[in-house]
């Protein structure tokens, strides 16, 4: 909890899967509740007026049991939300350990996220045909693949099979296009979901339905699901049901790795596992039959199961990629990169602000992205270049690829400052319009001079902008360049930044 | 009223003697109070369903007796203990609570441990619980800062405050917290 100045940080000081809900409850009520404002004064209608707050702790302890709660740590901070989370992160650096990464996705690159199947079946790309997007990719620097419905059914339909669907080509014209496009110099990582089991599927009615999550009442839960393409199911009449599958089954955990071990056959260089991040609604598995307590916290296992994937590839496919969606700070202990889509001014980069050198990659589907484009500079995200929406083409957005490969080029260039530096989101400098704090901005800590570095962009659409640069340490900055304009520039009183443009500052 | 205070280089508790609710909270090096009004200190709440007919059957702290406390003497550290507890509609339950609360140089750490020996099942225990948080002084806003999607939620919790449930309905809003496994929700009461 937090004003402009100071917070009040709480938080878990134990490693534990136990799940602890943050609580807050205005009493008596609204004083006016048509802006949902509080009563201003302490005392309304003889009721005190107070704010709530509770860690909730929902253990389902049973008779004759005893449980130790996951202890809860209050820790008053002054600043901004950055050193809030320093608490959570010098408390997190003290039992975290990262995983050993692949080479290649920890120097500056870009891929591209490519469908080709859905559930209304467009079938849009045939395998035998995959090598041209790898010919793109190739073409254009573009250094990994992330090929999306290739399996039964295509995205969100026939989970949680990875079998590829016949429909678009053999096992065998799967695994040689890969290879080709491996020659090429392009990595092809798999989209896998173990999340879910498609309800109308069969399969699921007949018998993963008992390993599903259930609540109390002994029902499985349901995911609304996803829509795609045709009016039916844009209109959500046919969408196929998602159910969250328990991982705290062993039995499931193993049709897990089955499944999953389809992708290594293949020859992938990884897989990308969707919406690894979460369960839908379901927290809790109450399933008598899965061989865990009533009331189990049913992410426990999150990191397990990639666990359990890493044993299959450690000693045939040791760089096997694993990568997620979204990942939750505890999932980088199994997890080597994560996807995650962030179209929004105001976005938060928290996962990149506590950590600052995991590898993190966002969407860019505009047709002159060039804001998105200025996002991954400023937060340290790679490019997942994304045309019709991950269905097109690279060469469908020129203006995209052109200033992307721009912005790629200069982090490249500056890798010390805006590759392996250290993100320190606004910290250390500040940048103003007018006398008024600038957004956004981000500052850089270089990995080898301990020099500042800044990006900052004008997300504005049509008019440029004036800002003053100054560090906290009294150093000055020297010069400064657009993304896409190679000429340095003395830092004089004012940088100018035309609309949707990028400087960086050393 | 009597209180025991714990006490380190950055924040200041005050706790009742008789109930262990928690009635004062500052911050040391800002002077922001945040409990502030003793009356309304809390200590913790249980969920203790009776049956399928009678779920919300809460257990609350204020209202228990504390059975033993020990203070140390430098005031970095305490243990609370309730030997027993009274439901708010099941009368008497054998289950004892022990609330540790120690301080190191920055932070205060809560840690409970509950024993059941009711034939009840405890299902959610509220702990820590603070009973008021004030907003800062001098500030024009006062919000909830919790990780979402690689990304935060923010959910104002004054000059104005953002209901995700409540009224006649109970809402969670569930956002895992920087790794782990932690939520929020936050509403106005339904009674």
């Amino acid at each position: 909890m937090r004003g402009e100045k100071q917070g009040l940080y709480t938080g878990v000081v134990s490693p534990s899967c136990e799940l602890v809900a943050w609580h807050t409850e205005l009493r008596p009520g609204y004083g006016s509740s048509i802006d949902s404002r509080p009563p201003e004064e302490l005392i309304i209608s003889e009721k005190d007026v107070l704010t709530r707050f509770a860690a909730v702790h929902v253990p389902y302890i049973q008779p004759g049991e005893t449980c130790a709660l996951t202890p809860i740590a209050l820790e008053p901070y002054q600043g901004g939300w950055q050193h809030g989370v320093d608490i959570y992160k010098r408390w997190r650096n003290t039992w975290f350990h990262s995983p050993q990464v692949p080479k290649w996705t920890t120097e500056p690159h870009s891929w591209q996220q490519i469908h080709i199947n859905s559930p209304e079946d467009e079938l849009r790309i045939r395998f035998t045909d995959l090598p041209k997007i790898g010919e793109d990719c190739a073409r254009h620097g573009v250094r990994a693949i992330q090929l999306v419905g290739w399996n039964e059914g295509g995205q969100d339909q026939g989970n949680p099979s990875h079998n590829p669907d016949s429909r678009l080509g053999t096992w065998d014209e799967l695994k040689e296009a890969i290879q080709k496009i491996q020659a090429m110099g392009v990595k092809l990582i798999l989209f896998a979901k173990f999340t879910w089991a498609d309800r109308s599927t069969d399969w699921f009615r007949k018998d993963l339905k008992r390993l599903a999550i259930k609540d109390p009442y002994g029902d499985y839960y349901l995911y609304p699901g996803y829509q795609y393409q045709t009016a039916t199911q844009l209109l959500d009449i046919n969408t196929k049901r998602l159910i969250p599958m328990c991982f705290l089954s062993e039995e499931y955990l193993e049709l897990c790795d089955k499944e999953f071990t389809k992708t290594v056959e293949l020859g992938a260089d990884g897989i990308l596992f969707d919406e690894c991040l979460h369960h839908g609604q379901a927290y809790m598995c109450f399933d008598p039959h899965h061989g865990h307590r009533y009331g189990a916290m049913v992410y426990a296992n999150d990191r397990k199961l990639i666990q359990n994937f890493r044993k299959i590839t450690n000693e045939s496919r040791p760089d096997f990629l694993f990568a997620g969606e979204g990942c939750y700070d505890w999932e980088f202990e199994t997890y080597h990169l994560s996807y995650h889509r962030s179209e929004n001014k105001q976005h938060i980069p928290l996962s990149r602000y506590l950590q600052p050198h995991i590898q993190l990659m966002t969407a860019v589907n505009g047709f002159n992205d060039r804001n998105m484009i200025n996002q991954c500079l400023l937060y340290r995200y790679i490019i997942s270049y994304e045309p019709y929406n991950f269905k097109g083409r690279l060469d469908d957005y020129p203006l995209t690829m052109a200033y992307g490969k721009h912005m790629d080029a200069l982090r490249t260039e500056l890798r010390e400052y805006f590759w392996d530096g250290e993100f320190r989101d606004t910290l250390g400098a500040a940048v103003t319009c007018d006398g008024k704090p600038h957004h956004p901005y981000a500052v850089f800590i270089n990995a080898k001079t301990n020099k500042v570095g800044l990006v900052i962009c004008n997300y504005e659409e049509h008019l440029p902008v004036t800002v003053a640069a100054s560090q906290e340490n009294g150093e000055a900055f020297s010069r400064c360049r657009l993304v896409d304009d190679p000429v340095w520039k003395p830092v004089e009183d004012r940088i100018v930044i035309p609309p949707q443009s990028a400087v960086v500052v050393i | 009223m009597t209180t025991f205070t714990l006490k380190n280089d950055n924040l200041v508790l005050e706790f009742n003697r008789v109930n262990g609710a928690l009635v004062g909270l500052r911050a040391i090096h800002t002077d922001w109070k945040i409990i502030n009004r003793p009356s309304l200190g809390l200590s913790f709440r249980l969920l203790l369903p009776l049956s399928e007919e009678r779920r919300n059957n809460p257990v609350y702290g204020e209202k228990q007796a504390l059975s033993t406390l020990e203070v140390t003497p430098g005031g970095r550290c305490a243990t609370l203990g309730w030997d027993g507890v009274t439901s708010e509609y099941g009368g008497k339950h054998d289950i004892k609570l022990t609330l540790n609360v120690t301080l190191d140089d920055r932070q205060a750490v809560f840690a409970m441990t509950v024993e059941n020996h009711s034939g009840l099942v405890v299902e959610n225990v509220f702990c820590p619980y603070l009973g008021d948080v004030a907003h800062p002084p001098d500030e024009s806003w006062f919000k909830t800062f919790i990780y979402t999607y690689a990304s935060a939620q923010e959910w104002r919790l004054w000059p104005q405050y953002d209901n995700l449930r409540g009224g006649l309905a109970l809402i969670i809003r569930l956002s895992f917290i920087i790794g782990l496994h932690l939520s929020a929700r936050q509403w106005l009461p339904s009674s």
